[in-house]
């Protein structure tokens, strides 16, 4: 059978900041549908991989490409219209804004009134949490709700992709489980998730497949179960 | 490098919550002196708050902290790097305006002809002499990380905490700076290093401090510990039982 | 101190002190202006300048000044000691204020100075008891200095503040000042007590323009709340400073000279024309002259030095 163009496709891809070189040709797939995780110890080069993607830095050589269409180096402003929505990490909302209006904020390039209704409505469905505190402001819901709205925002454009860096970062275990439970649901939803983790077992528990890199570079790929039992893999953090 | 028994650094019930986010959770270490201590742990584990509240800048943790038998828990930081006890930062944070000479030299306990001739010394052990009069700001990265390193040892003091030395650091001023380390630890100086770049820790330092979610998971060689499934599972995470209905493999 | 700058300084003191004997009293009130002006600027330059922490309403410390020298000489003061004790008490004022709006950050701090000028103006303009309101209060002559007197009172309120600006330039207080500038928290790591070497700058900079403000109302005999708290006066500290070279010993020597010699002949010509013009200055040197008119000799030592170490073979 023959394996369908993936969503997603990365291939040597190279990027550094400056002087310093912090990818060194890295590779990888995602298939419509699929939940793809990139795991690896700290300075791996995760998240600039994401970053390439969405064209937060540069990519040296390399390509990146996108249903059928090559983004490499496609500056950050057009990569929503293509249906990518990116939840950068840190759970980055606008604090003195209120929920409702972070959420209309994602959805800014559309430009049908009714559509961002509709939209800022398929949020709420999926996060009922939200709908509660639609009013309030940003800046004062718990780290796990602004992970949901900052999700949610990236949602506003109905995305094929959804990029994460680092979801769990930074929240309580029982938010944690609420966050990767709605990941799975919106892939349930037919969309399409690559996440940048450093909660490398709970990434791969959910992930299809993975990739763990080390120090800019591809060191395994497997299922995400295969991964999640691989000594090597869980070594690979704490060196040699 | 001889090791003594009596801790430089001991720190008891360590505690820091900030609203509802316990970075520290009864932290208890003790930093032999003489030694290259390590502290390592993933992401939000807590080092950096536990730097910030040893260094004087986070006054918000309650406990004790002990350094040279003497309560810091409170002071400010000034103070307590006029007792001994310098921080270097992840960033480098040289002045940008300020020369290289006044860099070093604002640094130093009291500002005189010593304070020159050392550090005029000290750039020499990195070749950096020529670049007395150049401004912060016009030193290369590299540059800029070194001087902040000679920064901290004009005071002379006898304990440094390192924060991520070798972050974004090439691989030839590494070897400088564990040079440096490793003589000025030679002659009595105490290091306690926070590292991610595990050969980093392997080739530097004799004991190793795991901080996970807040709290000391364990402590002790670097070679026992990195085997140690706490430590693996602090870095890896904690998997469930994997649910079979979303669909992957077969478990094996 | 360089002694080129001290010999240039000793020279120039030197000629304004021989200058009332054989010129006109128009020119000698020209330059008790510029001597007003050259404090100032020296007294913001400590705190601003040196500091990095931008004061928009340092004109309070001079109208505080203004008005405790004016009550002080009615009450009975010879005008010299009137003018110690304007200074002292426009600087215990200093330490509650200080200790309260440094603990603010940038924008904050400046606001909260422009707020603390504006709290002067009113409590003069509302307290019409002790300041006569918005009328003012005109100076009996006969306590008043002579005009030479003035002139020599500012002269000697402009080099002392330019000795201080020297003195701390080139002395640890000062160093650690420009450290606190830089980045107030990496100066705390490395052992300087930014509260009090704050604080301390801040009252410095406030006994100058308390003094300076004393003998502005001897000179003009007349003291009043929009003149003495006068927001123009903020504007122009800023603008003397930032266009000679902030944080330096000379620049505001340079700045201040500039601005008041630009005040005369638009004043004598175009008066409308005044406040924009110094707006303007302002404002083409954030962008293209940050470092004020100093940094051009610097940038042109920096170039030759550039180019002596590239041929050299670095």
């Amino acid at each position: 059978m023959r394996m369908p163009e993936p969503l997603l496709s990365i291939r040597d891809l190279e990027v550094s900041y400056g002087a310093v070189r912090v990818l060194f040709g890295v590779s990888l797939d995602v298939q419509a549908g699929e939940i793809v995780s990139i795991i690896g110890p700290n300075g791996a080069g995760k998240s600039t991989v994401i970053k390439a993607v969405v064209g937060l830095v540069t990519t040296q050589t390399g390509s990146i490409v996108f249903d059928g269409q090559s983004i490499t180096n496609l500056p950050p402003h057009r990569i929503p219209a293509l249906g990518i929505g990116y939840v950068p990490q840190g759970r980055i909302v606008f604090g003195r804004m209120t929920v409702a209006d972070n959420l209309e904020l994602g959805a800014f390039l559309q430009t049908n009134r009714t559509r961002r209704q509709q939209a800022v409505e398929r949020v709420f469905e999926q996060f009922p949490r939200l709908y509660e505190r639609r009013e309030q402001l940003a800046g004062k819901l718990s780290g796990g709700e602004q992970q949901m709205l900052a999700i949610g925002r990236a949602l506003m454009l109905d995305p094929k992709l959804v990029i994460l860096d680092e979801p769990s970062l930074g929240l309580s275990p029982k938010y944690v489980d609420v966050i990767f439970d709605h990941l799975i649901s919106l892939k349930q939803q037919g969309r399409t998730l690559l996440m940048v983790e450093q909660n490398a077992a709970r990434a791969l528990e959910l992930s299809d497949r993975g990739y763990a890199l080390e120090l800019g570079r591809n060191r395994f790929s497997d299922s995400g179960n295969k991964l999640l039992a691989n000594d090597d893999v869980r070594r690979m953090y704490l060196g040699g | 490098m001889a090791e003594r028994a009596d801790p430089i650094l001991r720190t008891h019930d360590l505690h820091r919550d900030f609203g509802g986010v316990h970075a520290l959770r009864g932290v208890d270490l003790q930093v032999r002196r003489g030694s290259i201590t390590g502290l390592i742990g993933p992401n939000g584990s807590g080092k950096t708050t536990f730097f910030q509240v040893v260094s004087g800048v986070d006054r918000g943790a309650s406990g004790e902290v002990w350094f040279d038998e003497q309560q810091i828990l409170g002071l400010k930081p000034y103070e307590i790097y006029h007792r001994g006890l310098a921080r270097t930062f992840q960033l480098s944070r040289v002045f940008p305006d300020l020369t290289v000479l006044e860099n070093l030299v604002v640094a130093a306990h009291r500002h005189d002809a010593g304070a020159r001739e050392r550090a005029l010394g000290l750039l020499e052990r990195v070749k950096l002499q020529d670049y007395l009069q150049v401004r912060g700001e016009n030193l290369s990265y590299g540059q800029q990380k070194l001087v902040e390193f000679l920064r901290v040892l004009m005071s002379e003091p006898s304990l440094i905490l390192l924060d991520e030395p070798a972050a974004g650091v090439n691989p030839t001023l590494r070897q400088t700076l564990w040079d440096m380390v490793r003589h000025l630890n030679a002659l009595g100086t105490t290091f306690l290093v926070i590292e991610h770049n595990m050969e980093v820790i392997a080739d530097l330092c004799t004991e190793v401090y795991v901080l996970s979610d807040g709290e000391i998971v364990t402590h002790g060689d670097f070679a026992a510990i990195r085997n140690d499934e706490r430590v693996l599972e602090a870095y890896f995470g904690k998997a469930r039982i994997p649910v079979a209905e979303h669909g992957s493999d077969a478990h094996a | 101190m360089p002694v080129r700058q001290i010999l240039l300084a000793i020279v120039l003191v030197g000629i304004a002190l021989v200058i009332p004997h054989f010129a006109s009293d128009y020119h000698v009130s020209f330059l008790v202006q510029l001597f007003m002006m050259v404090a100032l600027a020296q007294a913001w330059n400590l705190i601003s300048g040196m500091t990095g922490y931008v004061s928009f309403g340092h004109a309070a410390f001079f109208g505080i000044g203004a008005y405790a020298g004016t009550l002080l000489l009615q009450a009975g003061s010879p005008w010299w000691l009137a003018i110690l004790q304007a200074a002292g008490i426009a600087g215990l004022v200093s330490v509650p204020l200080g200790l309260l709006t440094l603990r603010l950050r940038g924008p904050y701090f400046a606001i909260a100075m422009l707020g603390l000028n504006e709290v002067g103006r009113i409590i003069a303009t509302l307290w019409v008891d002790v300041t006569r309101g918005g009328n003012g209060i005109t100076i009996e002559p006969a306590t008043l200095p002579s005009l030479a007197s003035n002139y020599y009172a500012m002269l000697l309120l402009a080099v002392m503040a330019t000795a201080l600006t020297a003195w701390v330039y080139y002395h640890r207080f000062g160093l650690e000042l420009r450290a606190i500038r830089e980045d107030e928290g990496a100066a705390e790591m490395v052992g300087v007590n930014t509260t009090r070497n704050k604080l301390t700058a801040f009252v410095l900079s406030a006994l100058i323009p308390g003094a300076v403000g004393t003998v502005y109302a001897f000179y003009t005999s007349y003291v009043n709340p929009s003149s003495v708290f006068a927001p123009s006066l903020n504007i122009q500290m800023i603008v003397m400073v930032v266009l000679g070279g902030s944080g330096t010993v000379w620049g505001p020597v340079l700045g201040a000279t500039l601005v008041t010699a630009l005040r005369e002949v638009l004043w004598a010509n175009f008066p409308a024309l005044h406040l924009a013009a110094v707006g303007g200055l302002l404002l083409l040197c954030v962008l293209f002259l940050p470092g004020g008119l100093l940094s051009i000799g610097q940038m042109r030592k920096r170039l030759r030095a550039e180019l002596a170490k590239g041929s050299g073979g670095g």
